[in-house]
C-alpha cells in the first residue's frame, strides 16, 4: 500500500484501524522502537559530553554502552519474538502472549517514566517475557535469547564503527537513531509493508522530526530517505525471495531463502566488503567490522532456526533428535555460509 | 491396536481430560464427538504429543509409548484444525520437506508428494505458495502433510471444515482407503451425519470425560437431533 493510497483512504474516511488486525500492535511496537532509540541517542550524547571532562571518561563510556545494550536488547528481542511468532501454531502463539504483554507494558512505561528507569524497565520486561516463554518451544526461547545477545553484540560493534567512521559531532545522535531505526524496521519489514505501514511511516517521521539531535530538515529528509529505501528494499526482497527460492531444489533451503531478513543479510554482506576496504586504511577496525558482520549473520541463522522449530514441535511433529535436526538444517546452513562468503570470495577473485 | 488408558490432561489449573480410556483396533475409524470445549481437540493434541498429559498411558500394539517421542512421531500423523501449512513454501515443496523431515530420500518424498497431491485433487495447486491457497485447499494440504510419512495412526481434527462437497466426498473415500490399509483413524468432528457411514465407533466426550461409546452407523447421530419447536422462537 503506497502512501498516496493510504492518504486517499484516510480522505475517503474509509480508514478504520480496528479493521486491520495488528494495527495497534504495530503502532505500539514502532513507537517503542523509536522511543528506545531516542533514549539511546540522548544517553550516548550525554556520555560523549561527560567523556570530555577529567575523570568522567570511563564512567560515561560505561554508562553509554550499558544503556545501549539494554535499550537494543529491549528493542530487538521482542521484535524478533513477535516476528517469529507468525510461524507458530495457535497454541504456541497463545503461550507467547506474555511476551507480547510484557513488551507492550514496557512501551507504555516508556511513555511515562524517566529515561534510565525506562531502559531498565524495557530490559526487565524482555527478560520476564523470555522467562514466560513456552515450555513447548523452549529451544525457540533459548534461541531468541541467543539471537538477542548476538544482535546486541553486532549492533554495538556496528554502532562503534559508525561513530569511528563519522567522527564526533552533533549529528551522532541522528546517525545512531537513523541506523538503529533502519535496523529495527529492516528486521521487521512488515511494519512498513503491513496494513498500517503508511501511517507507521508518517508516525516515525513525525517522531524523528521532533528530535533535537540535528537540524529538523536534515532529520526529516534522512528519515524519509530511510523509510523510502526500506520500503523499496522490503518489496524488492519479497520479489527476490520468490525468484531465488524457486531455483533451489531442497525445500529447507527455499524456506531459509524466503524467511531470512534480506535487508539485514545485505547489510552484513556490505559490512564484509567494508571490512576488506578498511584493511589498508584502518587495520584496527577490520576485526570489529568483520566481527559485526559475522555476528549479524549468526543472528540471522539463529532466527531462522527459531522460526523453523515448528517443523519439530508443531503439528508436523518430525523426529527431533540431534541427527535429525542436523540432517534437515545442513543444506540451509551450507546455503547460508555460501551466501555469507560470497562477497569475500568475489573480492578474493578480483584481487587475484 | 491403540489403547488409551485413563488419559488425563490439565492446561494450567484446568483439568481438560479426565481419565479417558478407549480401545481403537487397527483399520478402524473412531469419531470423537461432543460439544465445543468437550476436549476433542485436546485429546488429539495429547495423542499427537503436542500437549503433555498429566496422567494415564497410551499403548500401541501392547507397548506403552512415549507420546512426543521420535518413535511415536513416526507412527502418528496429525492434521490439526488450525493452520498447519508452511506459508513460505508451495504445496509440493512442503510435502517434500515433510517427507525429508521423516527421513525419506528426496526422490521418494517427491513421488509421495505428487501422488498425495493427485489423490487429494491438489495437482493444479502444486506450485502455488501455501499462503495464497483457500482455506479448503489448505485443509486438504494439511491432510496430505499428515499422511506423507505413511503413519499407522492418523489423527484428524475437524477435517471437513472448509471443504467443498466434492472435497468432503473425496475425504470419505480416503478414510475408507486408509482403513482398508490397516490404519487407525481418530477423527474429531461435528459432521457426524456425514461421517457416520464410514466410521466404526463414536466416542462422545463431555467435559473432558467419555460420556458414551457407540457403534457408528447411519443412525448414530439420531440421538442428537432435536427439532426446534415454534414456541422456542415464537418471534421468528
Amino acid at each position: 500500500m503506497t502512501l498516496v493510497r493510504a492518504l486517499r483512504i484516510v480522505q475517503a474516511r474509509r480508514f478504520r484501524p480496528s479493521a486491520y488486525p495488528g494495527f495497534y500492535g504495530n503502532l505500539v511496537a514502532l513507537a517503542a522502537g523509536v522511543i528506545a532509540l531516542r533514549l539511546l541517542a540522548n544517553v550516548y550524547l550525554a556520555g560523549v559530553m561527560a567523556a570530555g571532562r577529567p575523570g568522567g571518561e570511563a564512567l560515561a563510556f560505561l554508562r553509554a554502552n550499558l544503556c545501549w545494550v539494554l535499550v537494543v536488547s529491549a528493542t530487538l528481542l521482542p521484535a524478533i519474538a513477535l516476528r517469529s511468532q507468525s510461524g507458530l501454531l495457535d497454541c504456541e502463539r497463545a503461550r507467547l502472549l506474555p511476551l507480547r504483554g510484557a513488551y507492550r507494558s514496557a512501551v507504555f512505561a516508556a511513555l511515562l517514566g524517566p529515561q534510565g528507569a525506562v531502559a531498565l524497565l524495557l530490559a526487565l520486561a524482555s527478560a520476564l517475557g523470555l522467562l514466560a516463554a513456552p515450555r513447548g518451544v523452549w529451544l525457540g526461547g533459548s534461541l531468541f535469547a541467543l539471537a538477542a545477545l548476538a544482535g546486541c553484540a553486532c549492533l554495538f560493534a556496528l554502532a562503534l564503527l559508525a561513530f569511528r567512521l563519522l567522527g564526533a559531532g552533533s549529528r551522532e545522535g541522528t546517525v545512531v537513531e537513523g541506523a538503529s531505526f533502519a535496523l529495527l524496521v529492516a528486521a521487521n519489514p512488515e511494519l512498513l509493508s503491513g496494513p498500517g505501514g503508511p501511517t507507521l511511516r508518517l508516525f516515525g517521521h513525525a517522531l524523528v522530526r521532533l528530535s533535537d539531535a540535528g537540524g529538523p530538515l536534515d532529520l526529516a529528509l534522512g528519515a524519509l530517505a530511510i523509510a523510502v529505501c526500506l520500503a523499496a528494499a522490503a518489496r524488492l526482497a519479497q520479489a527476490a525471495r520468490a525468484i531465488q527460492g524457486s531455483s533451489f531444489r531442497r525445500p529447507i533451503v527455499k524456506l531459509y531463502i524466503r524467511g531470512v531478513s534480506a535487508p539485514l543479510l545485505a547489510l552484513s554482506l556490505v559490512a564484509e566488503i567494508g571490512a576488506v576496504a578498511l584493511v589498508r586504511r584502518d587495520p584496527e577496525l577490520v576485526g570489529a567490522v568483520l566481527g559485526a558482520a559475522i555476528g549479524l549473520q549468526a543472528l540471522l541463522f539463529l532466527v531462522f532456526l527459531a522460526r523453523s522449530e515448528q517443523l519439530f514441535n508443531g503439528s508436523l511433529g518430525a523426529p527431533a533428535g540431534f541427527r535429525d535436526r542436523a540432517r534437515v538444517y545442513a543444506p540451509a546452513l551450507f546455503a547460508h555460509v555460501a551466501i555469507c562468503l560470497l562477497p569475500l570470495a568475489l573480492l578474493a577473485g578480483l584481487a587475484l | 491396536m491403540l489403547s488409551i488408558v485413563e488419559l488425563c490432561c490439565s492446561l494450567g489449573k484446568r483439568r481438560v481430560l479426565e481419565s479417558v480410556s478407549a480401545e481403537l483396533p487397527d483399520g478402524s475409524a473412531t469419531l470423537l464427538v461432543g460439544a465445543n470445549g468437550a476436549g476433542k481437540t485436546t485429546l488429539l493434541r495429547c495423542l499427537s504429543g503436542l500437549v503433555p498429559t498429566s496422567g494415564g498411558a497410551v499403548r500401541w500394539n501392547g507397548t506403552e509409548t512415549r507420546l512426543g517421542g521420535d518413535d511415536w512421531k513416526r507412527t502418528v500423523g496429525f492434521a490439526p484444525d488450525g493452520d498447519a501449512v508452511l506459508e513460505d513454501l508451495t504445496a509440493f515443496e512442503q510435502l517434500v520437506l515433510a517427507g525429508e523431515l521423516f527421513g525419506l530420500p528426496s526422490s521418494s518424498a517427491r513421488e509421495r508428494a505428487d501422488s498425495l497431491l493427485a489423490v487429494l485433487d491438489l495437482t493444479d495447486r502444486r506450485d502455488a505458495q501455501a499462503g495464497s491457497l483457500s482455506s479448503g485447499t489448505r485443509k486438504r494440504l494439511a491432510l496430505a502433510l499428515a499422511l506423507v510419512h505413511g503413519p499407522s495412526v492418523v489423527l484428524l481434527d475437524e477435517p471437513l471444515n472448509g471443504l467443498d462437497v466434492a472435497g468432503a466426498f473425496r475425504f470419505v473415500e480416503l478414510v475408507r482407503f486408509l482403513k482398508s490399509r490397516g490404519r487407525t483413524l481418530v477423527v474429531a468432528t461435528h459432521e457426524v451425519d456425514f461421517l457416520a457411514g464410514v466410521a466404526d465407533s463414536l466416542l462422545e466426550l463431555e467435559r473432558g470425560a467419555v460420556a458414551r461409546r457407540r457403534e457408528a452407523g447411519p443412525q448414530a447421530a439420531g440421538s442428537e437431533r432435536r427439532a426446534i419447536r415454534a414456541e422456542e422462537l415464537p418471534w421468528l
